[in-house]
C-alpha cells in the first residue's frame, strides 16, 4: 500500500482547534496525516478550513479568478477519504455524501470527481487545469508529475 | 386484532414474488459501482432505483400490503451541465409507483432547471434557479425519491405526508438562493415561487396557482449541528362545475428542524406545528338558479418526530424513531371527527413507532429492513383504503427495500 500511516496529526490548526476531547478520540482511531494537493496553476498559498469545506461540499465552484475548480476526492470507505474528511475538514464522510446527494438529486450541482487510488488522485491533479485534491503526508512525489502539482499549507 | 409473525409472512405471499425481487437485487449488484457517469467535461449522468417489498397486519400501504406485496419502486435519472462555473443546466426524469397512491408510474419531470450564480466569493454566494426546481422543505423533501438519500426506507408521514408528497415535490417558477460562511456557521436560504406541480387526475379538477416556499439553514462545524427553518403555502384553484369559485390552500405555518450529526450516531428532529388546509368558496345548487355558499372548511393538523440512528460497524446502520401525526389539532382524539362524517375516529391520527436496520452492501447499495407499530390510520391513502369502516387502528408493517444509486 502506497500509504504512509502515522499516529501523528499532522495538521496542527485542526488538532488546536478540536480540543482534548477529539483528541482522545484520535488516540482510539488510527488517523492518516492528510495534505491538500493542488494543480501549479492554481496560485493560492495557502486555503482556511471553511473555504476548504465549501470546496469539497463542491458549494464554491471558482478559484479567486475566476477559474473553475475541479474537485477530486477517494472512494468514501478509503481511509485516507476518512482522515481527510476528518481530520482537515472537522466533518465525516456521511456528512459530505449527503452534501452532494443533495446538489447531485435536486440538481442544484455536482458531484466531485472520484480518484479510485492515490496514485490515480495524484495523476488527475497533476493533468486537470483547476484541480484540487489530497494525499497521505509523506506521499512520495518525486518524478515529472510533482512538477504540477503543488501543497496547499492550511491558514 | 392479528399478530404479525414471520411465519404468516411466507404464507402470504407467494415465492414467486421473491424469485422476482432477488433477481431485481441480483440484478443491480451485477451493474459496476460508479459514484458518477462523467459523459464528458462538465456533464454528468446520475441515476437511482429502489424496490421494496411491504407487508402489514391489516389496512394497505403503497400496494396490497396486507397480502405482501412489490408494489414500492423508484426509478430516476438525471443529468448536469456546468457549462460554466456559475451556470448549470440540470434535469431529472422519475418514475415511482407507490400501490395505488399515485395515478400512474410514468416518467415525469421532477425538476428541469438553469441555476445561474449571480455572485461567488469566497465566503458568498448567491444565485437563481428557474424552472422546475425542488421544494426546500425540512431536511429530507430535497431527496425524498432517492431511497439511498433517505434515513429510511418511508420518511416520517408527520412531516411528508405521503398523502400530499406529488404537490409538494417541485415548483415551476423561479428560485433565489443565497449562501454565507462567517465564523459562527454556514447560512444556506433558498425562497421559491412558482405553480405546483398537478398529476392528470388533479389537473382534471384544479388548477395551480402562484405558491410559495422557502427555507433557513444552518450549519455548525460541517453539519455537525444542522438546524432548519421551512415555510410553504400550496395554493390551488378547484374549477370544476358546480365550484366555479373554488379555492384550495395548504400550507405548513412553518416547519422547525434540528439534528445532531457524531461519527456514530444522529439525531434528528422535525416539528410541523401548523398544517393548515383551507377550502373555500364551495357552492351547492339544489335546483338551478338556487344557491348555496358552503361555510369554508378549515382544518390545522401537526406533526412531529424524533429519529435516533446509530452507525454502529462500517456500512451498517440502525434506526429508532417515535413519528406522530394529528389531522386536526383540535381533534387529536378524533371524536369531533368521527362524530361528524362516521369515520373511524383513529383516521385522525397516526402514531408510528419505527425500528430499522440498514446495511451497505456496496457503496452504491443498500439493504434494509424496518418495521412499524402504528396506531391510526390517518396517512394511509384513502384510494387504497376504500372502505375507512375497515380500517384497523392497530396495525403493523414490515418493510424490505434494496435501492441503488450512482
Amino acid at each position: 500500500m502506497e500509504t504512509k500511516r502515522t499516529r501523528r496529526v499532522g495538521w496542527k490548526r485542526s488538532v488546536a482547534a478540536a480540543g482534548g476531547l477529539v483528541l482522545g478520540l484520535l488516540a482510539c482511531s488510527s488517523a492518516i496525516a492528510v495534505e491538500v494537493i493542488v494543480n501549479s496553476d492554481v496560485a493560492i498559498p495557502s486555503i482556511s478550513q471553511s473555504t476548504l469545506r465549501a470546496i469539497f461540499t463542491m458549494h464554491l465552484r471558482q478559484w479567486p479568478n475566476g477559474k473553475p475548480i475541479k474537485v477530486f476526492v477517494l472512494p468514501e470507505d478509503n481511509s485516507v477519504h476518512v482522515s481527510f474528511s476528518k481530520e482537515v475538514l472537522n466533518t465525516f464522510p456521511y456528512q459530505l455524501k449527503r452534501s452532494w446527494d443533495v446538489l447531485v438529486y435536486s440538481g442544484s450541482g455536482q458531484a466531485p470527481s472520484v480518484a479510485e487510488s492515490t496514485r490515480e488522485m495524484l495523476q488527475k491533479v497533476a493533468t486537470t487545469p483547476g484541480a484540487i485534491g489530497y494525499l497521505p503526508d509523506g506521499y512520495p512525489m518525486e518524478g515529472r508529475k510533482n512538477e504540477n502539482v503543488r501543497i496547499v499549507e492550511p491558514r | 386484532m392479528k399478530t404479525f409473525t414471520f411465519s404468516n409472512l411466507g404464507r402470504r405471499h407467494p415465492w414467486q414474488n421473491m424469485t422476482k425481487s432477488a433477481l431485481l437485487l441480483v440484478g443491480m449488484l451485477s451493474v459496476p459501482p460508479a459514484v458518477a457517469v462523467e459523459l464528458s467535461e462538465n456533464v454528468q449522468l446520475h441515476g437511482f432505483a429502489s424496490q421494496a417489498y411491504v407487508s402489514t397486519t391489516a389496512n394497505r400501504f403503497f400496494g396490497p400490503s396486507d397480502s405482501g406485496s412489490f408494489d414500492f419502486r423508484e426509478l430516476g435519472v438525471n443529468l448536469s451541465w456546468l457549462a460554466r462555473p456559475n451556470l448549470q443546466f440540470a434535469a431529472q426524469l422519475g418514475s415511482r409507483k407507490a400501490g395505488g397512491t399515485e395515478v400512474n408510474a410514468r416518467p415525469r419531470f421532477d425538476y428541469a432547471l438553469v441555476d445561474y450564480t449571480f455572485y461567488n466569493s469566497e465566503d458568498n454566494r448567491g444565485g437563481v434557479r428557474v424552472g422546475r426546481h425542488r421544494i426546500p422543505l425540512g431536511f429530507y423533501n430535497l431527496t425524498r425519491d432517492v431511497a439511498n438519500a433517505r434515513p429510511s426506507i418511508f420518511l416520517p408521514e408527520s412531516v411528508y405526508y405521503d398523502q400530499s408528497r406529488s404537490l409538494l415535490l417541485a415548483l415551476d417558477g423561479g428560485q433565489l438562493y443565497g449562501e454565507t460562511r462567517t465564523s459562527i456557521g454556514d447560512f444556506f436560504l433558498e425562497v421559491g415561487a412558482g405553480n405546483l406541480i398537478l398529476d392528470s387526475k388533479a389537473k382534471e379538477t384544479s388548477k395551480a396557482t402562484t405558491s410559495y416556499a422557502g427555507r433557513l439553514l444552518y450549519e455548525r462545524d460541517g453539519g455537525r449541528l444542522r438546524l432548519a427553518l421551512s415555510r410553504i403555502e400550496a395554493n390551488l384553484d378547484i374549477y370544476q362545475r358546480p365550484f366555479p369559485n373554488a379555492k384550495a390552500n395548504y400550507r405548513f405555518s412553518y416547519i422547525l428542524s434540528g439534528q445532531y450529526n457524531a461519527e456514530k450516531w444522529s439525531l434528528t428532529g422535525e416539528w410541523s406545528p401548523e398544517v393548515k388546509s383551507t377550502l373555500s368558496g364551495f357552492i351547492v345548487q339544489p335546483v338551478p338558479g338556487f344557491v348555496i355558499r358552503v361555510p369554508d372548511i378549515k382544518q390545522t393538523g401537526e406533526g412531529y418526530y424524533l429519529q435516533g440512528a446509530y452507525r454502529f460497524l462500517p456500512g451498517w446502520e440502525a434506526l429508532l424513531r417515535y413519528d406522530v401525526l394529528y389531522n386536526d389539532k383540535k381533534d387529536k382524539s378524533g371524536t369531533t371527527y368521527a362524530g361528524l362524517g362516521g369515520l373511524p375516529r383513529y383516521n385522525n391520527f397516526a402514531k408510528d413507532k419505527t425500528v430499522g436496520l440498514a446495511w451497505n452492501v456496496r457503496r452504491d447499495t443498500k439493504i434494509r429492513a424496518e418495521y412499524h407499530w402504528v396506531n391510526g390510520t390517518a396517512y394511509l391513502s384513502g384510494r387504497e383504503n376504500l372502505n375507512a369502516q375497515n380500517t384497523r387502528q392497530y396495525w403493523e408493517m414490515f418493510a424490505l427495500q434494496a435501492s441503488y444509486s450512482f
